[in-house]
């Protein structure tokens, strides 16, 4: 008598690989059917114990058949959900069929491993994968940067040209209109209880130089006059292009302004732009200029009205013949609006 | 530029050969290549900063290529020597490189390849760019690992350049666009 068998748990036959007598086993019968009551009870109880303790090893237990009673030796040994029984009664045989079962058992290892295997180089290979992923997303993200970075650079270069245009009179590189404002306001409020005087310059006759000449020649001109008013020794002040031939000056931080001050003001303006006529090609011009004064702290005490004054006071000059100047009279300035209103 | 060749070059070309010996894992060498990326980002704004020279290259790597970072490279080491920079990636369709450079009508264009499987393509590549009237003067330039691999490559491409190098190119467009 000879067996290998797959039950379950409960010792139901699932699989039968080989039996002898043949017809001793039947899938689907309990494989203590055909042994006398007592045995077949060892054997369940043997399977259960097998498939509760996860053993793999050998058991031998000593069995009596149906018919006559026979010493069987059984192997129980649980695979994954089932338990593989196997059973014989020559001990010549017993070697020969245990040889088989490692066989078997060990194909049996064999698959698993491989199995187990396949299952590792899948999980390498899903990991493998996720860094590639990671990667291109990484790329992605530092190309996004890289071109961000790049746009910023180039918004950066266009907001300091731009600046440059704002701040700067294109022409002559003078302090421009937006930014005089600022930059007069900022000496102030540095030095609130300072002195300050506003220079307005008007070129006198410069529409006869535009009009004889042509605009490209006026243009040089008025570079060259503004490269004047920069070589002023005086370096605190703001030289200002107002805007056409219009210019300006501001000195701050003045203690206090007197006749004296003013004066030393029209001679450095005198001394620097106007002692030397201008050459330009084969044309010798001289430099005239009419300019009005108003001094902060004194005639004005904000920016408008310093600017109003110091305006006024150069078409003062204007008025009385051009080149020179004229300092800001309050009284002057009333009668000359009472009389605009008459 | 000594920071790109002498630093941010040497540490991924190291990280490259212990990953090939076994002595480092993937994920050690996909930490050490985002590092130097992130690294490198922080030179971005002294890089594109330097005063502009008018010209401009256009980049991209042949092939679905994960190690971009040398074609980057490159781009860099142009944008420090004043030249703009177009870097449109990898695994970009040959359409889309015409298009790129009808668009942005750069003044040398390089093309990277890696992997020697992708030398066809960048052949395809570079008849497409030539046989366009509108892209066909532009210069090219090529590089990379499987391209320094084939001899002669200057001979049966219709290139204007091939260097091993970035410093090299660098060299050779300083020259040639002087």
């Amino acid at each position: 008598m000879k067996f290998l068998l797959f039950v379950d748990k409960n010792g139901k036959v699932e699989k039968i690989h080989w039996s002898f007598p043949k017809d001793l086993f039947k899938v689907g019968q309990c494989i203590g059917d055909p042994f006398q009551s007592f045995s077949g009870e060892t054997i369940s109880t043997l399977i259960a114990n097998v498939f509760a303790e996860e053993l793999s090893d050998f058991i031998t237990v000593q069995l009596t058949c149906n018919t006559e009673n026979i010493p069987v030796s059984v192997y129980a040994l649980k695979v994954q959900d089932s338990v593989m029984v196997m059973g014989f009664n020559d001990e010549q045989e017993k070697e020969a069929i245990f040889f088989q079962f490692i066989k078997i058992y060990n194909s049996f290892v064999n698959s698993t491993r491989k199995e187990y295997k396949k299952l590792i180089s899948e999980r390498e290979e899903s990991v493998r994968f996720k860094f590639e992923e990671i990667q291109v997303l990484n790329n992605e993200l530092t190309n996004t940067k890289r071109l961000l970075e790049k746009t910023v650079a180039q918004l950066n270069l266009a907001n300091s040209v731009l600046k440059k245009h704002l701040i700067f009179d294109s022409l002559t590189g003078l302090i421009g209109r937006y930014q005089y404002w600022a930059q007069v306001q900022a000496e102030i409020i540095a030095e609130p209880e300072k002195f300050g005087v506003f220079i307005f310059i008007d070129i006198d006759d410069f529409k006869y130089i535009n009009d004889t000449y042509g605009h490209t020649f006026g243009d040089q001109y008025l570079i060259e006059f503004a490269k004047r008013m920069q070589t002023f020794p005086s370096k605190e002040s703001i030289k200002i292009r107002m805007g056409g031939d219009e210019f300006a000056l501001y000195y701050h931080g003045f203690d206090h302004v007197d006749n004296a001050t003013i004066q030393t003001i029209w001679e450095e303006i005198q001394e620097y732009v106007i002692s030397q006529p201008i050459k330009i090609d084969e044309f010798v011009l001289p430099v005239s200029l009419s300019a009005g004064m108003a001094v902060y702290g004194k005639d004005a005490f904000d920016i408008a009205t310093l600017i109003e004054y110091a305006d006024f006071a150069m078409y003062q000059t204007k008025r009385h013949g051009k080149s020179g100047y004229t300092l800001f009279d309050q009284a002057t300035f009333e009668y000359e609006n009472l009389r605009r209103k008459k | 530029m000594d920071i790109y060749i002498d630093v941010f070059q040497e540490a991924m070309l190291e990280v490259g050969n212990l990953w090939h010996q076994d002595i480092i894992t993937v994920d050690k060498e996909h930490a050490c290549t985002a590092i130097t990326q992130m690294v490198m980002t922080e030179l971005y704004p002294i890089i594109f900063s330097v005063p502009r020279k008018g010209l401009s290259i256009l980049a991209c790597c042949v092939g679905n290529e994960l190690h971009e970072m040398g074609v980057r490279m490159l781009c860099d080491v142009f944008e420090l020597k004043g030249w703009d920079s177009i870097y449109i990636g990898a695994s970009v369709p040959s359409e889309n490189v015409t298009n790129a450079i009808i668009e942005h009508h750069p003044d040398l264009i390089a093309l990277s390849v890696t992997m020697p499987h992708h030398l066809k393509t960048c052949a395809e590549l570079i008849e497409k760019i030539r046989a366009n009237p509108f892209t066909r003067y532009v210069k090219i330039a090529v590089g990379g690992r499987a391209v320094n691999l084939v001899k002669n490559i200057d001979e049966l491409w219709n290139i204007d350049v091939v260097t091993k190098t970035a410093p090299e190119l660098v060299l050779w467009a300083e020259k040639e666009f002087k």
